[in-house]
């Protein structure tokens, strides 16, 4: 049993950090991505100046250091991984310092499993989780000093500049010192000096700037993204670790090797049942769709969507933005489960992440720099986000504001990842006709509306229908336009903006227009002959099915599920 | 005695620069202080100039003045730039720029900067807010001091829940009135004066909803204002950005000291929108933008709101009957918003658009100038920048305007600062001095509603966010205006 209780501690960090790096760095490495697009890391003084310059300013500075390399989410579930081994390590030192010995060493994984359940939300920040390893690898570092008056000068100095650095996380320092003080040396002195940093933070707290409020103090605002700190999970994350590191020294003289064993496998098992719980795949599934949309890669999203139907309406939006963008939207439209036009697009007061995709991609260049926008200010946390400020420089230099869109390349010239594309746009702007001559950006400049027009997004059909009035040769706007016209099922108007290509209708359209023939008595004969007639076939078919079938969506869908004619009859919304 | 050689050394280094390569265009420096009018106590007019090592900048006035700095930002002493001021003032200085880039030194061409007599209001309020369309988020009302680089909150919405807050005016009395508007559940009119700051509930069952544009006149007692339901919506023109109209609008008088809002038909009602009203310098009038009511958005362009005024009687508060054409939009084709009297009551300052009621959102926005006592009107060629220069405010001198203008990048709003002479002169404009040059270059937040007054305000963001939670608003009452 020793042997196993050696070995177990042995292999077991390195089964963690695996699991962990593994876990975020694969499992859910998109939303790595999208907190890292969320995020802008500027390599300036005046940056550091201003993100330090804030209680748990530093622990925020070196997080978003770090979380830049989240660009590339091998590296970024590394940086994760290596964090939550940090703090058991830490933790599992901190307990053999107070009890002499490697009793119930199992348990200095809770802390790295709570925070790792924590950070499956994408609203919380890792910041909470570097303070927790600064001020566990605090406690050590001051405990291993063995000069009385030093230790208690740097216990003293050293809590308060803590919890300055990185905020409340710094409480598991203050438990964790007094512990090993009073489990090992019994320093009076050291003792008084925790004390009286305690005093000094609670004087400072009652003293604070008036803007700070009490959540504010607690984690320097700075753990969560949010204005509306979730504090409960922090109290309960210093509650667990503080108890670990308390308890232990108490119980261990009764420790026995199989006990460490039995606590060990319970752990395991526990972060095994309850860790997959935590894992958000729905989330990480839109955020894949986001960030792929987001880069234009549009078939990706299409190969995505053919592996698993999109789970989220977000998603469902950029899967039809990317088939508008292919050209195969008229032919496979219906071959994705679609509920209606909420696939298309969301009012403004429901989302400016995805449908801004749809709006910048469809020529609506001011309404996509509007969302952009608001986006920015909406969530402070994202004040300066890769997200908000490339999208803002991309349609400030379409919409010809070249000054302002120099602001924004200039702030990017300033980061690791975004630096060379910054300068391949200011390049861009300084070659007269490049941007007017550039496959994409050249393209949006000559889709943009002609006229001006008031813009509401409750109305996007109609908004679709003026653009296209206005720009004609906006394929992409025309496609959109149509498709919210079938899944309206507003076969008036799609007929009425029907444009028949010589080589034919794609399916979808093809099967629309079937229909309305049929509704208003047409003779397929006497339809132009580019028009396919195996579709009236087909429908005459369906139209058999139908009526056997008892009006049975189940029965139905085997064979005609992903017709138009299916979605006609049998999709409600 | 090695201490004191290094001294030397380094005192030697300080001598100008000499040997340089002469280039014949100015300096490019940021932000463009060339050839301008400055107040008497101004702060240091700090600047950048981009990749170069080093920045020497040689004043000659009555006497030279040296400054030196590495790397790219010329940030003048503080103490050495007073007292430059002090002793110049009144001059014109000639302002010789070199820069040291690659071991190599450029002298640029030379350039001016006339030190006014006339001193500026010692403070400006301006609201901090990102550029965004209809959101916000954290917006703070700052109080900034123009002779230095003094700043504190007036109000910081994280404070006082999230809520808008804007329009903080002073009517740079001796006895300074001031206001400003709290949005949100436990907002109001900020109103401050002889020391007390009160929160006034403004809306009344007979005028529709709370104040929003205004004035308040010298002594303290009466405020004008508009009461708006004001509407944004978004164009779809890539050259545009917002547009923001009034459902409707009307003007209320406010008596502060009575605790009454009263109105007049001649300046409310449906058929005429009245908005953006502002005292002259006697107080006995109210001049006004005043557009027929059309549907909007669908007539949008065609608001052309005409510079009008009424009559007012500052002893009893009342709005006269009768309402004057000052200057028809249609006649001149603009269509005018914030006009303001400067406060000898010579001159009155206003904003030109193309059309509508919110020339903040419009790159086109002008400003004129117009003397009230011969009416002729200045269009101010030299002095309006390519976009947006906007709401503006007058020293207590009549001397200085300050406004909002967009000039630099079309997006955000910085207050630039102008010398108005006796004659009506309006020099070239200059932006508001900063610590770090490089401010303006970097910041995301725009600096709007821009407004000068001689006197500190008497309450900071602590106080309003007492008030905003601890104090109930005080209701007016609705009085008829007979």
């Amino acid at each position: 049993m020793k042997q196993v209780d050696k070995y177990a501690r042995l292999v077991l960090p390195a089964l963690m950090a695996v699991a962990a790096w593994l876990f975020f760095g694969v499992f859910y490495r998109w939303h790595l991505l999208y907190f890292e697009g969320n995020h802008l890391f500027l390599w300036t003084a005046d940056y550091a100046r201003e993100t330090i310059c804030h209680l748990g300013g530093l622990g925020d500075y070196v997080m978003r250091f770090l979380i830049q390399f989240y660009h590339l989410p091998l590296l970024g579930g590394v940086i994760v991984a290596l964090l939550l081994l940090a703090l058991q390590q830490g933790v599992q030192r901190v307990m053999q310092l107070s009890t002499q010995s490697n009793a119930l060493w199992p348990l200095s994984y809770v802390p790295s499993i709570i925070y790792w359940a924590i950070l499956c939300d994408e609203n919380f920040t890792p910041v909470g989780l570097l303070a927790m390893v600064a001020a566990i690898w605090t406690a050590v570092g001051i405990a291993r000093l063995k000069n009385s008056w030093l230790r208690s000068a740097i216990t003293f100095v050293g809590l308060i500049a803590l919890w300055l650095a990185v905020g409340g996380g710094a409480v598991v320092a203050w438990v964790a010192v007094v512990v090993i003080e009073l489990a090992t040396k019994r320093d009076w002195r050291a003792l008084t000096a925790t004390v009286l940093a305690a005093v000094v933070v609670a004087v400072m707290w009652l003293s604070r700037p008036w803007h700070l409020s009490d959540a504010m103090m607690v984690t320097g605002g700075i753990y969560f993204r949010h204005f509306d700190i979730e504090l409960g999970a922090f109290y309960k994350l210093w509650g667990a670790t503080s108890a670990v590191i308390v308890l232990t020294p108490l119980v261990s003289r009764w420790v026995r090797e199989w006990i460490n064993v039995v606590a060990a496998v319970a752990v395991v098992a526990t972060a095994v049942a309850v860790l997959p719980k935590h894992y958000d795949a729905n989330g990480e599934d839109t955020m894949a769709y986001y960030c792929l949309t987001r880069n234009g890669q549009w078939n990706e999203v299409i190969e995505r969507a053919r592996k698993h139907d999109p789970q989220t309406r977000p998603a469902m939006i950029c899967l039809n933005l990317s088939l508008v963008m292919t050209g195969q939207s008229g032919e496979q439209l219906f071959d994705f489960p679609q509920y209606g036009p909420a696939g298309l697009f969301m009012t403004y007061g429901e989302d400016l992440i995805f449908c801004g995709e749809v709006l910048f991609n469809l020529g609506f260049i001011n309404e996509a720099q509007r969302y952009a926008y608001e986006m920015m200010v909406t969530y402070s946390y994202l004040q300066r986000s890769a997200f908000t400020i490339t999208r803002l420089a991309e349609t400030n230099m379409i919409a010809g504001r070249d000054q302002v869109a120099r602001k924004y390349l200039n702030a990017l010239r300033h980061t690791l990842f975004y630096r060379s594309w910054a300068e391949n746009l200011l390049e861009l702007m300084d070659t007269p006709k490049a941007i007017d001559e550039h496959r994409l950006y050249g393209k949006l400049r000559r889709n943009q509306p002609v006229k001006n027009f008031a813009f509401f997004s409750e109305k996007f059909d109609k908004m679709l229908e003026e653009m296209v009035d206005q720009r004609p040769k906006n394929r992409e706007a025309y496609e959109y336009l149509m498709a919210f016209y079938l899944l309206y099922k507003d076969v008036d108007s799609f007929a009425e903006r029907l444009i028949i290509p010589t080589k034919g209708l794609p399916r979808a359209y093809e099967e629309a227009f079937a229909m309305i023939c049929r509704i208003n008595h047409v003779n397929p004969a006497t339809l132009p002959s580019n028009l396919n007639r195996a579709t009236f076939d087909r429908l005459e078919r369906y139209i058999h099915a139908y009526n056997m079938s008892g009006n049975n969506p189940e029965v139905m869908s085997k064979d005609w599920g992903r017709s138009y004619w299916f979605y006609t009859n049998f999709i409600r919304f | 005695m090695i201490f004191f050689v290094v001294v030397a050394m380094v005192s030697c280094g300080r001598k100008p620069m000499e040997g340089y390569r002469q280039q014949p265009q100015l300096p490019p420096m940021h932000p463009d202080y060339t050839d301008i009018t400055i107040p008497c106590n101004i702060a240091p007019l700090n600047f950048e100039i981009d990749s170069v090592d080093e920045i020497e900048v040689l004043i000659k006035g009555e006497r030279d003045w040296t400054f030196r700095k590495r790397g790219t930002k010329m940030r003048f002493g503080e103490r050495e730039w007073r007292k430059m001021l002090a002793e110049e003032r009144g001059n014109e200085l000639l302002i010789h720029v070199t820069t040291l880039r690659d071991r190599e030194h450029c002298g640029w061409r030379s350039f001016t900067w006339q030190i006014s007599e006339d001193s500026i209001d010692s403070y400006l309020s301006y609201r901090l807010i990102e550029p965004a369309y209809e959101v916000w988020n954290e917006l703070q009302i700052v109080e900034r001091n123009v002779e230095n680089f003094d700043e504190r909150l007036l109000g910081d919405n994280i404070s006082t829940d999230r809520s808008c807050m804007n329009c903080h005016t002073s009517n740079r009395a001796e006895q300074p009135a001031t206001f400003m508007h709290v949005r949100g559940k436990r907002g109001g009119t900020i109103y401050s004066h002889e020391g007390k700051v009160r929160k006034i509930n403004t809306a009344t069952a007979h005028t529709s909803g709370s104040a929003v544009y205004g004035e308040i006149e010298r002594g303290g007692r009466y405020g004008i204002f508009t009461t708006a339901d004001i509407v944004p919506i978004l164009h779809l023109d890539a050259r545009e950005r917002m547009e923001v109209y009034d459902r409707s609008s009307d003007l209320i008088v406010i008596d502060f000291e009575e605790g009454t809002v009263s109105d007049n038909e001649a300046v409310s009602g449906a058929e005429y929108q009245e908005t953006f009203p502002a005292f002259s310098a006697d107080g006995r009038t109210i001049y006004f933008c005043r557009a027929v009511s059309r549907p909007q958005p669908d007539s949008i362009t065609n608001m052309m709101y005409s510079l009008c005024a009424i009559d007012f009687d500052p002893a009893t508060g009342r709005l006269g009957d009768e309402v004057r054409t000052v200057i028809d939009a249609d006649s001149v084709g603009r269509s005018f918003s914030f006009p303001k009297c400067s406060p000898d009551g010579r001159w009155l300052m206003t904003t030109v658009s193309n059309y509508g009621t919110f020339p903040i959102w419009h790159s086109e926005t002008d400003l004129w100038l117009i003397d009230l006592q011969s009416g002729a009107v200045d269009t101010l060629a030299a002095v309006n920048g390519r976009y947006s220069d906007s709401y503006h405010s007058w020293s207590s001198s009549s001397r200085w305007v300050v406004f909002a203008s967009k000039r630099d990048d079309r997006v955000y709003g910085r207050p630039y600062i102008a010398h108005v002479d006796s004659l009506g002169q309006v020099s070239r404009p200059f932006v508001l001095p900063q610590r770090d040059p490089s401010r303006y270059r970097t910041t995301l937040k725009s600096m709007n509603i821009p407004e000068l007054y001689p006197h500190a305000e008497n309450y900071d963001a602590r106080v309003l966010r007492r008030i905003y939670f601890d104090k109930e608003a005080e209701t007016f009452e609705y009085k008829e205006n007979r």
